[in-house]
């Protein structure tokens, strides 16, 4: 493997990938512009890693090939699509940070009920392979709300791949390390041919879309709303205050007044907008839009 | 010469310029006291006129933080008065005006302006220059020369102004009275003294105040005395370790450590060891400042006070050296708490990494600590790991110097990313005992830990891992599937390769690309088996990866497949095997190549021109200058750069157009290059106009363009573009500069140094005049290498700055050791720096002479190089130095060098 150091000098190879000098931070500006994700230096070896097989499946073999073709292709959009396939990190699983998931089902549809929103309007993105608008939807269903409220959960990812796991329903034991296993009998079956387990469908037909949506092209992501709730979790701590300030923003368009939205613990927008405030709600933090 | 009395005005103003402190020496210059000019605004006191400018220069210094200097030979004076002393030349004062930011901790609050009564020196210039005059033909006087004797009217005034002047400590206290009134901030009076010092003695008079019986002007005295950094002051400020007042005592110790005063290490550990909370933590801070070989004892000897350790051992992070190891180990083995252990791991890494770079004795440090630790030390440091103290890289490095012990704490930090680098050297420290313990982590770990884990075993390379490896290839996970794909071709056990070939039928490209890497490194003679059938699968992925397999190993048996799989229906598979044949030792190869480039689809067309870079054939050539007209851009592209030093006079017109008017930016990008490469004169020309194309990066290629070629204008572009408003066009000037290897190139690229936007500019800068410091042109070089010394005094660029250095060649060493004749202490530094760093005789030779050096300080840094170098040829002098240099610590360091080096005998003679 390639030191990062080496870069600087002229140039280097990654399985037999050339980098001219400075290509990876030319590509490294290229994809902050297009997706929000920014990767400082000590992640470039990230972003080389996972464009490696896409130079190399193009046929190309120089990182700056693939630059240009992300830049000046007329295709672009399509090879735009794999490379937020492959630089997306879609390690998630059930019921993670679980805290604001139980202050939605515990306070925050309560008060949306109380004042006859409906339906009540949720959007999780990014959503990776699914895991949590299921989350949000099992948990909604063991509290009973889906029969005492229309409720409706939209989903939403940049990566086309994650999408398609998503839709399939199907999941492997690794996703299931932190769900009670009493839910997991509940809400999933094995499925014969993998080894893995399948949502049951009537949990999976309560997402009603799974969209792709690239959160940084605003009119893309103003298309999930209006709504009530937002959770966008572990994202923003791949994007520049810059990037992080505009999709707020965004968020802060899409929701209705209150509205909600959930992100990692992580991730503190207090510098970020004064559209939100930051509450308690349920042992859970929540940003507020009043 | 020394004036015997301080005579210096000094005003202080606010940010609005209203004055707020005025000395006695201006109310009797000017005839206006201290009450009537506070609250004033100072420029309704500045001679008519000068109101406009002078406002410009405070602005200035308000908003850049730098100073400003009003010279008389220009400004005359700042305000209005008569001389001092009667003048036969002048009835107003001639003034020497500096103004100077006061800077509290992040802010500029005000300036400060001193105002110097330079009446009597120019008369006595004047005087001077007259006698010179008169008596042409005679000898000049000695005091002449001195005087005239430099052509450049600025250093003259320099020579003029070179006389030390000393203030006097009502001065100073008054100062300091009238600074801490207005601002309540001794930041504010520090700066004040930084500029009264630069050219004024401040030392004596702070020492004066350090006896006054104001406490508080002691304690500012001390204070400031540290700021000041005199080592004169050392005695009086020892001294003032026994003041009655504590405070006092705390900034007498807070300015010996600023100072790094060897003479004041015993007192200040006597203080540390004392038990006295207030002074203690201060006193070590002191010692850790001081580079002095007695602060080491010192230091260890206080580790087994519990209060005083963590800032004792922070210390001896920053400071120690081999003799703080068995000291800190002994801390942990003493069974320390978490967070202790944390630190002596800190400090024991930093030490291994400061004795690696400065003698390259960081196994020896790893050593002692394997030797001396103990299973309560082991277990001290498992602890703290357990608890994810920080820096855990630090722990677990420490962990794996100790070997099999510290395995259960390494492996269980496996696959956390920010301490991947320090997980894999323990590892690989450990060696095959990790295996079992990896193999367990790669079947149960978390996804992280599990990638990590195959990435280790495959550096490991041990065969008791490909069983677990196999297995773990049917992961879900592709990236798992990846990384395990990868350790096995590290392996290279034919056993993988069936279980690898299945991967060709994966639905992610990021595993099959692994899988083929595996299996080209598993080797032949296995693999020539497997593959012919996958070169017939009905999955396509299968059989596009077959091919690129068979291409690389060039199978005879494969040879006729490979070429029916031209005509597959897959554009893949075909696109596999276009790539493959140039590389394929048949004669087919290139015409079906050629034919693949007028027929294929436009991707496969493009994948065609690519491949023909390697086929060097008539035809091969004709064929890639049909295809610069082909309607795929990347056909083009590819075209032009597989045409590459190929293009002759016939091609040049398409190359032209397509650099003028292609409409894919980057094929016009890749016309211009070729061009370059083809006929620099020619690119230059087409070049120069292309220079202000909208597209910035057609505009940068241009400019690369332009510089490699002879436009008369191509200097003139070049100099607009490094001072553009636009930090794409500065950097692409940057790094177009070099190829030039002119003086005025180098010149430009000097001039860049102050530019700080883009971000990355200074290391681009460094790189281009690494790269000019190698030109053919000895004024260009020299440049060049003055203008990287420079960034090497730098403190911001000076690492990159001295890396690039290291590499210069022999030719280079005459400019940087040029830098040893400097009158800055710190560019003298730097060059005996760099001068080590190039590691070559010349360079050696060159840093001999600042082992003759006047001042101390470039006497010991030039034996602590030597020291680093181990360069025998150096002992006969550094021995000489240990036995009779008059500085105490040079002759203590060369003894040290002399000892580390065994140099005993050789210096002894």
């Amino acid at each position: 493997m390639t030191e990062l150091s080496a870069r600087h000098t002229i140039a280097a190879d990654v399985r037999g990938v050339r980098i001219p000098e400075r290509t990876l931070e030319l590509l490294r500006d290229l994809v902050v512009a297009h997706t929000g994700m920014y990767y400082d230096d000590s992640r470039l070896d990230f972003l080389r890693d996972r464009l490696a097989p896409l130079v190399l499946e193009r046929g190309f073999d120089s990182f700056l090939d693939y630059y240009y073709l992300l830049k000046y292709d007329a295709g672009a959009q399509a090879e735009w699509v794999r490379a937020i396939d492959a630089l997306s990190v879609q390690e998630t699983y059930f019921w993670r940070e679980f805290d604001q998931v139980r202050a939605l089902v515990d306070v925050i549809m309560p008060r949306l009920l109380a004042t006859d929103r409906t339906p009540a309007r949720i959007v999780s993105v990014p959503c990776a392979s699914g895991e949590e608008p299921l989350s949000i939807a099992i948990a909604l269903d063991q509290a009973g709300w889906f029969q005492r409220a229309a409720i409706d959960i939209r989903a939403a990812d940049a990566s086309e791949a994650a999408l398609r796991r998503a839709r399939a329903g199907r999941y492997g034991n690794r996703a299931f390390r932190q769900i009670p296993p009493a839910l997991q009998q509940i809400y999933f079956d094995r499925t014969a041919t993998d080894g893995g387990w399948a949502i049951r469908d009537d949990i999976h037909r309560r997402i009603s879309s799974w969209t792709r949506t690239n959160v940084i092209m605003r009119d893309e992501l103003a298309r999930l709303g209006p709504c009530d709730v937002i959770f966008c979790r572990n994202l923003f701590i791949y994007f520049p205050p810059a990037a992080v300030a505009q999709v707020v923003e965004t968020f802060a368009q899409m929701l209705a007044s209150p509205g909600y939205l959930c992100v990692a613990a992580a991730e503190s927008l207090l510098r970020t907008s004064s559209r939100f405030e930051l509450r308690e709600l349920g042992g859970a933090y929540v940003y507020v839009k009043p | 010469m020394v004036t015997q009395s301080g005579e210096l005005g000094v005003i202080t103003i606010d940010r609005a310029g209203t004055i707020q402190s005025w000395n006695d020496w201006l109310a009797s210059a000017t005839g206006r006291d201290e009450k009537d000019a506070c609250g004033r605004a100072l420029l309704s006191l500045v001679a008519p006129g000068r109101t406009e400018i002078i406002r410009a220069f405070i602005d200035e210094v308000l908003s850049t933080g730098t100073s400003r200097v009003l010279a008389p030979a220009f400004h005359h004076w700042l305000i209005v008065c008569p001389p001092r002393q009667p003048s036969p030349h002048f009835t107003e004062m001639q003034q020497f005006v500096t103004i100077a930011p006061l800077q509290s901790e992040e802010h500029i609050v005000g300036a400060m302006l001193t105002i110097e009564d330079v009446t009597p020196q120019l008369d006595r210039q004047r005087e001077l220059m007259t006698d010179l005059q008169r008596s042409e033909q005679e000898e000049p006087s000695p005091a002449a020369i001195e005087a005239v004797g430099v052509g450049n009217w600025q250093l003259r005034g320099v020579a003029v102004r070179n006389l030390r002047q000393r203030a006097t400590a009502a001065e100073i206290a008054h100062l300091l009275d009238a600074l801490r009134r207005g601002y309540h901030d001794f930041n504010v009076v520090s700066s004040a003294l930084q500029v009264l010092a630069a050219n004024r003695d401040v030392t004596s008079p702070l020492i004066e105040l350090l006896s006054s019986a104001q406490p508080d002007l002691r304690m500012h005295a001390a204070l400031a005395l540290g700021n000041v950094g005199d080592p004169a002051a050392v005695p009086a400020l020892v001294a003032a370790l026994d003041d009655e007042d504590a405070n006092v005592r705390f900034h007498a110790i807070e300015a010996l450590g600023a100072i790094g005063a060897g003479d004041a290490v015993e007192p200040l550990a006597e203080i540390a060891a004392s038990g006295d909370f207030f002074l203690a933590f201060p006193a070590v801070s002191a010692l850790g400042r001081t580079d002095d070989p007695r602060v080491g004892p010192a230091l260890t000897a206080l580790l087994d006070n519990e209060l005083l350790r963590p800032a004792v051992v922070d210390t001896l992070a920053g400071i120690g050296d081999e003799d703080a190891v068995l000291p800190l180990v002994a801390v942990l083995n003493r069974g320390v708490e978490a967070e202790g252990a944390a630190s002596v791991a800190a400090a024991l890494t930093r030490i291994r990494a400061r004795e690696d770079e400065t003698f390259g004795a960081g196994a020896h440090i790893v050593d002692l600590a394997r030797d001396a630790m103990r299973p309560s030390g082991i277990r001290a440091l498992e602890a703290a790991v357990d608890e994810n103290r920080q820096p855990l890289a630090s722990l677990i490095t420490v962990l794996g110097w100790s070997g099999v012990a510290g395995l259960d704490a390494v492996v269980g930090a496996v696959g956390k990313s920010d301490v991947d680098a320090a997980v894999a050297e323990a590892v690989m420290s450990i060696g095959r005992d990790a295996v079992e313990p990896l193999v367990g982590c790669l079947a149960h770990g978390d996804r992280a830990a599990r990638v990590a884990a195959a990435s280790l075993l495959g550096a490991l390379s041990d065969s008791r891992a490909v069983g677990p490896l196999i297995a773990a290839l049917d992961a879900a996970d592709a990236e798992l599937t990846a990384a395990t794909a990868a350790a096995l071709a590290h392996l290279g056990d034919p056993a993988a390769l069936e279980p690898l070939l299945r991967l060709f039928a994966h639905e992610q490209v990021m595993v099959r690309q692994g899988a083929i890497a595996a299996v080209n490194s598993i080797g032949a003679a296995p693999t020539a088996l497997r593959l012919h059938s996958r070169l017939e699968d009905p999955d396509a992925r299968v059989r596009a990866c077959a091919v690129r397999v068979a291409g690389y190993f060039g199978f005879e048996e494969c040879i006729g497949a490979l070429f029916r799989a031209l005509d597959d229906d897959d554009e893949e598979v075909r696109r596999a095997v276009i790539e493959q044949l140039p590389i394929l030792d048949d004669p087919r190869a290139a015409p079906r190549l050629i034919d693949a480039l007028a027929a294929e689809t436009p991707r496969n067309r493009a994948a065609a021109a690519h491949a023909l870079r390697q086929v060097d054939t008539a035809a091969a050539i004709e064929a890639l200058r049909r295809a610069l007209h082909d309607e795929d851009a990347w056909v083009r592209y590819f075209a032009v750069a597989a045409l590459g030093s190929r293009v002759d006079i016939e091609t040049v017109p398409a190359l032209v157009q397509m650099a003028q008017s292609d409409p894919a930016p980057h094929v016009r990008i890749a016309a211009l290059e070729m061009l370059t490469i083809a006929d620099a004169v020619i690119a230059g020309e087409i070049a120069a106009p292309l220079v202000k194309d909208c597209n910035p990066e057609v505009a940068a290629a241009a400019l690369t363009a332009v510089a490699a070629g002879a436009h008369p204008a191509a200097d003139d572009l070049l100099e607009q573009a490094i001072t553009a408003d636009d930090p794409f066009m500065r950097r692409a000037a940057v790094r177009a500069l070099p190829s030039r290897g002119t003086p005025r190139a180098a010149e430009l690229l000097a001039s860049a140094a102050g530019l700080d936007d883009p971000a990355d500019l200074p290391r681009l800068l460094i790189d281009a005049l690494a790269r000019m410091a190698t030109a053919d042109d000895a004024t260009a070089r020299s440049a060049a290498a003055a203008a990287l010394m420079n960034l090497a005094v730098n403190a911001e660029t000076r690492d990159i700055a001295l890396g690039a250095i290291a590499g210069l060649p022999e030719r280079v060493v005459t400019d940087i050791a040029a830098a040893l004749e400097s009158s800055s202490m710190k560019a003298k530094l730097t060059a005996i720096e760099a001068l080590a760093r190039m590691r070559h005789p010349r360079a050696s030779e060159a840093l001999r002479m600042a082992l003759r050096d006047q001042d101390p300080a470039v006497r010991r840094a030039a034996v602590a190089a030597f020291g680093r170098l181990g360069t025998r040829s150096a002992a006969g002098e550094i021995g000489h130095l240990r036995a009779s240099d008059p500085d105490d610590r040079v002759r203590r360091l060369a003894d040290a060098v002399c000892r580390r080096h065994a140099w005993e005998e050789r210096s002894a003679r």
